[in-house]
């Protein structure tokens, strides 16, 4: 993950915000939490030696926004990604931290 | 005053000699895939970002032999995709563990890695799922 994406995990908030801040001649948004919550469980990478994929930042996003199950999320993931679905692979991973949050 | 220039790995060569911890190694990795798929995106030759061998890491830190063989798995894998030979290097036998290794650790994942996990990976007795290996 890069910086600016560790950021805008960390400055995640449940509420729909696109608000960033701006300069003269800079503009910064970040996105709201449901996009990013959508968007990591759609990629729902898992890590390589070292690094640790999407998992810890959807745990993260799961506990920030209490989530309790897999509809709350495709529910997010249809507001920005109607014609895409979890694979099998990301259902599984996404039940079994729902489990543990 | 003296410019440091910054750059991402250019080749498997490059992610291990600039990696001294097992969260380096996977820094670096992730930099270089999105090296490598910038690459293939400008058409650029791919055989030379995998043909050295990269020196070990089992000596370096804890977890050096895992990353030892996951950079021979990369290189094995991303070469048959990429319809290149695989390097000489990433078919070596000690490059491949005694103990296989999971990218995630839930019992129901397990088995859907050990049905999915690209061969070039399971050569290596590593499991992980392809799309780890996308970048964005």
């Amino acid at each position: 993950m890069t910086q600016l994406e560790t950021n805008a995990v960390g400055k995640a908030n449940s509420c729909e915000n696109r608000g960033g801040f701006e300069l003269t001649c800079l503009k910064i948004t970040r996105p709201s939490a449901s996009y990013l919550l959508a968007m990591k469980c759609l990629a729902c990478r898992t890590g390589l030696p070292g690094y640790p994929g999407d998992i810890e930042d959807i745990r993260f996003l799961i506990k920030k926004m209490d989530i309790r199950d897999l509809e709350q999320i495709e529910e997010h993931i249809a507001r920005f990604y109607p014609f895409e679905a979890l694979t099998t692979a990301a259902r599984g991973i996404i039940e079994k931290l729902l489990s543990r949050a | 005053m003296k410019t440091t220039i910054i750059r991402r790995p250019g080749s498997l060569q490059e992610v291990a000699a600039e990696s001294s911890s097992y969260s380096e190694f996977g820094y670096n990795l992730k930099d270089f895939l999105h090296e490598f798929a910038s690459a293939k995106e400008r058409q650029l030759p791919l055989g030379p970002m995998l043909l050295k061998e990269p020196s070990r890491l089992a000596g370096r830190f804890k977890e050096g032999i895992i990353c030892d063989a996951f950079l021979a798995g990369t290189a094995d894998y991303l070469s048959r995709i990429n319809h290149i030979e695989s390097p000489e290097w990433s078919l070596k036998e000690d490059r491949v563990l005694a103990e296989p290794w999971f990218s995630i650790d839930f019992r129901e994942t397990r088995l859907l890695l050990l049905r999915d996990t690209p061969s070039a990976f399971k050569d290596k007795n590593i499991f992980v799922f392809d799309t780890a290996l996308n970048v964005a």
